[in-house]
């Protein structure tokens, strides 16, 4: 009780508490503008804490750190896309809502969720201080394979209602994952001779392409992202809390989710958020399905990524081991405030772990209260043109994922997944599959080998392991039984023909993967490729098949209605000319990207959205150069002074200087 | 307050003198890239010298820092070599066993480490083996004849390379893990008892778990202040030309930390980082603010002395390569 005691009062010095407001507001900002995370924030902060007390410095880093997960929701929500990894499971049925005219309720929902989540990863941390060494040192290397294995197993529930597809998307992105040079022989896989492929897909990118342009497309089709004229009020708002409070069970259990998973090293928020959305998706409650905008859908991943704050300063406390990529940074405050992660944390630095706690909870309840306030313009996005909203989006987007290399070639990954991400929507292979196992691909096979490596195969039966593993099993043979009831129901399917090409296309990717691994890797960095491929093979050739076969027989599609009977699932039969749509998006992107090459990012996001808007419809000229010059600014502000990274030099530049 | 003004001229004068011998060289922005995510040791260091070396280059220009991490750092060292700008706008913080990597992976053998412009390192003294008090093996005897698990990250860190030496070189008997995400994992997986060592650690790496950890032997000549002396692990390898080649990857131990400019960088440019530099390791503020990253005491060796210890390396024959490959195996 006196150490609470002495962490509040400590904490209530103005300069402290105005340390961690500063923290949440340059938090709220990272996280919604795409492609800056909290992770290269925090970096760039770290160097401002070198002259703060310690109490300060982590209110500041703690305050940013905590808050991005809830602002993130916002783009996710309006646009599909997700302001960091963390809100791509919210995009589904978030985004689902605003187009039904449920922003406001949506928002509601993901604030309190957030807040209630971020408060209890709080709670958790300060009730694990007297506990947290013996509970992280029980955690053996192999438990957290097995954890990983439990994760995996959840994408049976995301499997959708063509579950073949659900498991064959996720051996997809389970492929996707092994690019790049593996932990173990340290030998390249599908890289292509390409160095920026070493390390692998970036995640940030990969969900921007994935969620974010997909979306995209069906907005300019819309005409807005709302499709009635509805205008959005407080009460929208207030339904959300209250479907919060009154999911209380759930947001409890993801909060839970999200705290314990975030102490595991390995397991982000990229991860838990899917875990938890899977888990919410098993019972959908009296809602549209998931991924229809159910409101459990988004209550779920979003209690779940502000509770995970709490959880992985755990072991970071504990042990100095970053529970999360972020902590990883905030280790390095640690050595540079003299601080020893270890007992003196719980001895007699105490104090300073008990003000962290009192950091992640307050800076969760600002940034909720916060955002809330916001919401009511933010709402009224919703209702803008999509004339005008998609040139915006699209730069941030463009912009966001030029941040992840400064490379040419991330533009070609964002718009090369982009295309990826529109298919899949279209033909109902669920992207949350794949983003599951895209995310968990990496911790399962490197898990897996240290467990190897250390205990040969006895470690599959010590408890935690057998618990798991069970579990696991249980879940997909329950998932598996309801699948071959649910066999024979009419449900409307995806167009035959580009499904039949997809799925071949597929399978031959996995062989074409199979061989290459088998013949140009060693086995320790082939097994795991070489498993994922074939089941792949496996998957998309059945699927193809039957398919092949249904349009053989010429079965006429059941009729088109989104409200189908079925298992949950994200997809819904396309009810518009999706292709005009796709196409469209690919070409704005490629024209910022030409541009951003050609003359910089501010010049060509200048161009690109006065001349998009125009293009795209404007009445007057007058307004897209004021948007264009607004957008321009707000691009400066963000990622020139805020995000001071050197950008490349533009070509045309180049050529003047070769002149 | 005498000490103050002294050093007040002194920096003025030394700014002076700078700006008079280096009129030819003014530097507008500088970046500092990172061959490793932030956070690491790579990345603080670098963060800290921006924050000082700008006051020891003319135009006092602003440093910034950029993360490329890939490969060990592998990734930003080829891109040095090819395509970053070599106008004395971009300097790079690589890992110091990119001096070796053609040698050790023939993959690697189109890339000369001689053409790297060496500015200067921070760190020059051994790294060391060490055990879990709890696992009994507390002399070099036991280490190297009983059975146990050593960890390591990947198979081109160090921690990796100086465990395979001894175990190939000495014929130990231990096996190595591979695929820990960083030294703090090898730690915790230590304490849980997974594994019962490690290799390749510098002191401050093991500064806040001391007194649990015994410290087995060294790489490299010398001690760490405050250490006792312990047995060189690579004085006991037999074979001429294997010792050679031990000696050989051990060299890169006294430029831990470097610091490098893209060939063909002018040359005024490198002598002006090269002088920067040295004034900087100098400076207290400097030392003050990298002290506080664990108990990193700095020894730094100049980008002159680094070139010539480079240079001693390539130099020795195709079999003493053969011979180190085999070792780090």
């Amino acid at each position: 009780m006196d150490l609470i005691l002495t962490a509040i009062v400590e904490m209530a010095q103005p300069f402290r508490m105005l340390m961690l407001v500063a923290g949440v507001f340059a938090g709220l900002v990272v996280g919604v503008v795409p492609g800056i995370g909290g992770l290269f924030a925090m970096a760039l902060l770290i160097p401002m804490t070198y002259n703060m007390d310690a109490y300060s410095a982590f209110a500041l880093l703690l305050g940013m750190g905590s808050v991005n997960t809830t602002s993130d929701t916002i783009p996710a929500i309006l646009f599909g896309v997700p302001g960091s990894v963390g809100a791509a499971a919210t995009v589904l049925d978030g985004h689902a809502m605003a187009k039904k005219g449920e922003a406001a309720r949506a928002f509601g929902a993901s604030y309190s969720a957030s807040m209630i989540g971020g408060v209890f990863g709080a709670l958790v941390l300060a009730a694990a201080i007297p506990v947290m060494q013996p509970l992280v040192l029980y955690l053996k290397t192999p438990d957290f394979f097995a954890i990983c294995a439990f994760g995996l197993s959840i994408v049976a529930m995301l499997a959708g209602s063509q579950p073949l597809k659900g498991l064959a998307a996720a051996m997809f992105g389970m492929l996707a994952s092994f690019v790049g040079i593996d932990q173990i022989a340290g030998i390249d896989r599908w890289t292509f001779g390409q160095i920026y492929l070493w390390d692998g897909l970036p995640v940030a990118l990969v969900f921007l392409g994935l969620f974010g342009l997909p979306e995209l497309a069906s907005l300019l089709l819309r005409g807005s992202i709302q499709g009635n004229a509805e205008k959005p009020t407080y009460a929208g708002m207030w339904q959300g809390i209250l479907d919060t409070l009154r999911e209380w069970p759930l947001v409890l259990k993801c909060s839970t989710i999200g705290s314990l998973l975030g102490a595991v090293p390995g397991v982000g928020i990229a991860v838990l958020d899917w875990i938890a959305y899977g888990y919410a998706s098993r019972r959908p409650g009296s809602g549209p399905k998931f991924g229809e905008g159910n409101v459990r859908g988004v209550i779920a991943p979003e209690s779940a990524n502000n509770a995970k704050e709490g959880g992985s300063l755990i072991p970071t406390i504990a042990f100095g081991v970053p529970g999360s990529a972020s902590m990883s940074i905030l280790l390095g405050a640690f050595v540079v405030h003299g601080l020893v992660p270890g007992p003196d944390m719980l001895g007699k630095n105490a104090a300073l772990t008990m003000s962290m706690v009192f950091s992640i909870a307050v800076a969760n309840i600002v940034g909720a209260v916060t955002c809330l306030v916001l919401t009511r313009p933010l709402a009224r996005v919703a209702q803008v043109s999509a004339a005008i909203l998609v040139p915006l989006v699209v730069t941030f987007i463009v912009v966001g994922a030029y941040q992840t290399n400064m490379s040419a070639f991330d533009f070609v990954l964002v718009i090369g997944i982009g295309a990826v991400g529109m298919a899949m929507k279209e033909l109902n292979w669920p992207r949350s599959a794949f983003s599951l196992g895209f995310v968990l691909g990496p911790s399962l096979e490197n898990y897996f080998f240290l467990a190897y490596q250390i205990s040969g195969w006895s470690w599959l039966a010590q408890p935690l392991v057998l618990i798991l593993l069970g579990l696991a099993v249980v879940g997909v043979v329950r998932q598996t039984l309801s699948w071959i009831r649910a066999r024979n129901a009419g449900r409307p399917l995806p167009p035959a023909l580009p499904d039949i090409i997809a799925g071949a296309a597929m399978t031959l990717l996995a062989l074409a993967a199979l061989v290459t691994a088998a013949i140009g890797f060693p086995f320790e960095a082939a097994i795991f490729p070489m498993i994922t491929a074939g089941l792949l093979a496996v998957f998309s050739l059945v699927t193809t098949v039957q398919t092949t076969l249904r349009w053989r027989k010429r079965t006429p599609s059941a009729p088109l209605s989104a409200t189908s009977p079925g298992t949950p699932g994200e997809w819904s039969p396309a009810t518009q000319p999706t292709m005009k749509g796709n196409l469209g998006i690919i070409g704005l992107c490629l024209a910022l990207a030409v541009l951003i090459l050609l003359v910089g990012h501010l010049a060509a996001t200048f161009i690109f959205v006065a001349g998009s808007i125009m293009v795209l419809g404007s009445k007057s000229w007058r307004s897209p150069l004021v948007i264009a010059a607004a957008t321009t600014v707000f691009v400066y502000s963000v990622f020139d002074m805020l995000a001071s990274q050197p950008w490349p030099e533009p070509w045309l530049a180049g050529i003047r200087q070769f002149l | 307050m005498l000490f103050r003004a002294l050093r007040a001229i002194s920096v003025v004068v030394a700014g002076l003198a700078f700006a008079v011998c280096a009129q030819a060289t003014e530097f507008k922005t500088v970046t500092i890239k990172v061959g490793y995510g932030p956070g690491g040791g790579y990345d603080q260091t670098s963060r800290i010298i921006a924050r000082h070396i700008g006051r020891y280059l003319a135009g006092n220009p602003d440093i910034v820092v950029q993360n490329v991490p890939g490969g060990g750092s592998l990734k930003l060292t080829k891109m040095v070599l090819g395509s970053e700008p070599a106008d004395g706008s971009v300097v790079a913080a690589v890992s110091e066993a990119m001096s070796y990597a053609p040698v050790l992976d023939p993959a690697n053998a189109n890339f000369d480490p001689l053409a790297l412009q060496w500015i200067g390192s921070l760190v020059n003294e051994p790294a060391y083996c060490v055990t879990t008090k709890s696992s009994g093996i507390d002399t070099i005897d036991k280490f190297l004849q009983s059975d146990f698990l050593i960890g390591s990250t990947g198979k081109s860190s160090v921690t990796y390379i100086f465990a395979a030496m001894v175990k190939n070189g000495l014929n130990a008997r231990f096996k190595v893990v591979t695929g820990f995400d960083g030294t703090a994992d090898i730690q915790l997986a230590m304490q849980r008892g997974e594994i019962a060592g490690m290799c390749g650690v510098s002191s401050y790496n093991i500064s806040g778990n001391r007194d649990t950890l015994n410290l087995i032997g060294t790489f490299g000549p010398g001690t760490v202040r405050g250490e006792e002396k312990l047995e060189r692990f690579t004085a006991r390898i037999e074979d001429p030309k294997v010792q050679e080649a031990a000696t050989l990857i051990e060299s890169t131990l006294h430029f831990h930390h470097p610091l490098v400019a893209p060939p063909g960088t002018p040359k005024d440019a490198v002598e002006a980082f090269r002088t920067a530099y040295g004034q900087m390791v100098k400076d207290p503020e400097f030392l003050a603010d990298i002290g506080k990253l664990g108990e990193m005491s700095v020894n730094a060796t100049s980008g002159e002395d680094i070139s010539q210890l480079v240079w001693q390396q390539q130099a020795v024959g195709p079999d003493v390569f053969e011979a180190a490959r085999n070792l780090v195996k």
